[in-house]
């Protein structure tokens, strides 16, 4: 067998309710707040919606995991993020990471 | 008489769910009430209580009893299940532990080891669930005699390192001794709970904080982040097999060969002469953690000869520097894997009995440079504290408490999939929060293929030979293609448990299967943990008969050499005819003759004895006597007419 990742299609930002510019900080805040209250530990007494608030925290977390992390965040943000592919493409989100900080420079 | 007690008290609250620590060494049971964590001592008045249960010819012993006797009774008397747990008999480890072990493992079933002690005269053989079970079962009594009832709820922890394996078989031992496993937790989690709890009032914004956790067995590094009351477990590293018990062993081996320099004679096959040497080392090296230099004195250790020695603590640091290297290596790959510097660490916390060794603070001192270690937490007791404070909150306790806390931990080890050639196709990357939920595209391997088996390993090696085997299921139905175009959806599912659920779904046919993995190859069946819960109720059972023997005994003893007191008192046997007294001077000699010669009879016998005995004594016994408060009057009326029942008395006298 071989095997590569696909991904789940609703946005990362959109799970997060954060805007596509959001800073670290805040995508960091929207996520513990969203972890503090979808986490199934915190639906314990309501059984029938754990199975809910499990879903809601691994769309959760997909989306943190990516976004907190920059350079996964670029490869994202250029539609390229692959995580099959992520150590192979250190160099070329490195590539990104540099184009988007000359940009920057440029504004 | 117990019986009748039971059935006239009211039926029991429900207790809390507690928290207990399973150490290799020591164990330690908490629970959350009255808002904050009460840490229970056992009925010895001791906090931690010994991972030891002893196998005797009259009964079993669990904890500081246990461990008391094992100068005694070294070959029956087991310790370090958590070595052995959910490991295989040939593993590596294993083999080195048995050597050091005054008791015996064999194989069992499966390549499962078993250990191997005599109990009642009989040998016997304990699966290392059972062992820990009864570790456990006494973890669970202890909360009870506190809590005033049943217990019936737990978490439990485990290394952060465990493999899945390991964590099933420490869920089975709690099935075994009665509980219902909330939730199996990593023991630096726990740790960082009691530190995070500690220090919620005196700090805000987020901190950093490494967990170091060098216990009895075991090693772990976590790094947290904690902030408004979300612990987030960044990355975890560790080593499931390095704790204080290896320093005792270099320890050891240190200390034979020099007793075989200095006698030309081989201490290593004496389990007892092993024992008395590891005990002496293990207080060596407490004393080694305040003072630089220690004496080592063992009357008569082998063959009638003393030995005598000293031990620095330079020496000691040597002999053990590969484990201390060792150690540092992880706190450097943990921070690697979080992705952080150590300079953005806020605090580092120590945990674990270990830590109290000056070379490991000094290590982390150095490598940590102007960070205080952390040592406001208790040591022994903070995995328990924070198991205690996830028991419940799991179990909905103390509800406004924990509003705004909650745990998010992580996978410790990387899940995969095989792929030929035995390669391992990571889905989830080791340290991944969870619950998770990842998926990852599969192709077939060969031309029209019609069946694919879907491998699941856990571990971080490329090669799934190295790894550990989870589980396996087939989808079949697959219609035939050239290799490489029939795609399947493989998703792995992994709860606040950490159960995890695999699935494969066939793309174009919508074929699909899936496999829950509770169930290793190592592991106990369904079938073998009901017959261990039976077989722990029967030695439960066992145990109290024993110990009911043990009081009824006493308190025929302690009533027969009263009235041998009483009789001779001549205020009270001034009025008694001669004969009378004669009488009862000539019953107490027989009951007492008669107690040396039935040590441990059934209690009924007893009972019989003093029903006889107090017959005979009534015209001396106080008005004030209530019996030595085991078998009271209430209980066993005076002068009730037992002729009949005095009759077999009269046989076991004669």
């Amino acid at each position: 067998m071989e095997g590569e990742y696909f991904r789940g299609s609703s946005s990362y930002y959109g799970i997060l309710g954060v805007p596509t510019n959001a800073s670290d900080e805040e995508i960091r805040r929207a996520y513990r707040k969203l972890a503090m209250q979808w986490h199934p530990d915190k639906w314990t007494r309501t059984p029938s919606l754990l199975g809910e608030a499990k879903r809601k925290f691994q769309q959760i977390q997909e989306a943190y995991s990516v976004l907190s992390d920059q350079k996964r965040r670029i490869m994202y943000d250029t539609g390229l993020y692959d995580p099959a592919e992520e150590e192979e493409d250190e160099g070329f989100a490195d590539f990104l990471q540099e184009m988007a900080s000359l940009v920057d420079n440029v504004r | 008489m117990a019986e009748k007690r039971k059935r006239e008290a009211p039926a029991p609250a429900p207790a809390p769910a507690v928290g207990i620590d399973l150490g290799t060494t020591y164990s330690c049971v908490g629970v959350w009430q009255h808002g904050r964590v009460e840490i229970i001592a056992n009925d010895q008045g001791n906090r931690t209580t010994p991972s030891f249960v002893a196998f005797t010819n009259t009964g079993r012993f669990i904890g500081d009893a246990a461990k008391n006797q094992v100068d005694m009774n070294p070959t029956n008397t087991v310790f370090g299940a958590k070595r052995l747990i959910g490991r295989k008999y040939i593993d590596p480890s294993v083999q080195s532990d048995i050597k050091h072990w005054p008791f015996k493992v064999i194989p069992g079933l499966g390549n499962k080891p078993m250990i191997v002690v005599t109990y009642k005269g009989e040998e016997k053989l304990f699966a290392t669930e059972e062992i820990s079970a009864m570790v456990l079962a006494k973890m669970k009594e202890t909360a009870e005699a506190y809590l005033g009832s049943t217990v019936k709820d737990a978490v439990v922890t485990v290394p952060a390192y465990f493999n899945d394996s390991q964590r099933q078989a420490t869920k089975d031992a709690g099935v075994i001794a009665g509980l219902n496993v909330l939730r199996i937790i990593n023991e630096p989690t726990a740790a960082s709970i009691a530190y995070g709890l500690d220090t919620k009032s005196e700090s805000t914004g987020e901190k950093n904080v490494f967990i170091f956790d060098l216990g009895g067995g075991t090693f772990d590094v976590s790094i947290l982040t904690i902030e408004e009351g979300i612990f987030e477990v960044k990355a975890t590293a560790g080593d499931t097999h390095l704790g204080g018990e290896d320093f005792d062993n270099t320890m050891v081996n240190h200390f034979v060969q020099e007793f075989r320099r200095k006698n030309n004679m081989d201490i290593s096959g004496n389990p007892r002469a092993l024992w008395r040497l590891k005990t002496a080392c293990e207080r060596a090296k407490r004393i080694l953690s305040f003072s630089t230099k220690t004496e080592i004195e063992i009357d008569s250790l082998f063959q009638g000869i003393d030995f005598y020695s000293t031990i620095s603590r330079a020496k000691f640091e040597e002999l053990n520097k590969d484990f201390f290297t060792k150690c540092m290596e992880l706190v450097q790959k943990c921070l690697n894997d979080a992705k952080m510097d150590k300079s953005s660490i806020n605090d580092v916390v120590l945990v674990g009995g270990s830590t109290r060794i000056p070379k490991v603070q000094q290590l982390l001192q150095d490598f940590f440079p102007g960070k205080d270690l952390c040592k406001s937490i208790n040591p022994d007791e903070a995995v328990a504290y924070g198991a205690a404070v996830q028991a419940a909150v799991l179990s909905g306790g103390g509800q406004e408490k924990f509003q705004d806390f909650v745990l998010v931990d992580i996978t410790p080890l990387s899940l995969s999939i095989e792929l030929v050639g035995e390669v391992a196709s990571v889905v989830v990357p080791k340290n991944t929060s969870i619950p998770t939920k990842l998926g990852k595209v599969f192709v077939t391997s060969k031309d029209n293929q019609t069946v694919v088996r879907f491998t699941v390993f856990e571990g971080e090696s490329a090669s799934t030979k190295d790894n550990n085997l989870l589980g396996s299921f087939n989808l079949s139905g697959i219609p035939p293609a050239p290799k490489g175009v029939e795609m399947f959806d493989v998703y792995f599912d992994i709860d606040a448990n950490g159960i995890l659920n695999v699935s494969a779904v066939h793309k174009t046919t919508g074929q699909k299967n899936h496999i829950i993995i509770t169930n290793d190859r190592g592991r106990l069946s369904k079938e073998e943990i009901e017959k261990m819960v039976l077989a722990a109720e029967k030695y439960k059972f066992e145990e109290e008969m024993y110990k009911k023997k043990v009081e009824a005994k006493n308190a025929l003893e302690i009533f027969a050499y009263r009235m041998k007191i009483t009789i001779m008192n001549e205020k009270i046997t001034a009025k008694l005819p001669p004969a009378d007294k004669k009488k009862i001077e000539n019953a107490i000699e027989l009951a007492i003759q008669w107690l040396d010669g039935h040590q441990l009879v059934e209690v009924d016998e007893f009972e019989d004895q003093m029903e006889e005995l107090k017959r005979i004594c009534k015209p001396i016994i106080p008005k004030s006597y209530k019996g030595a408060g085991v078998i009271n009057d209430d209980a066993l009326p005076l002068g009730r007419s037992s002729s009949s029942r005095a009759a077999p008395k009269i046989e076991i006298v004669d």
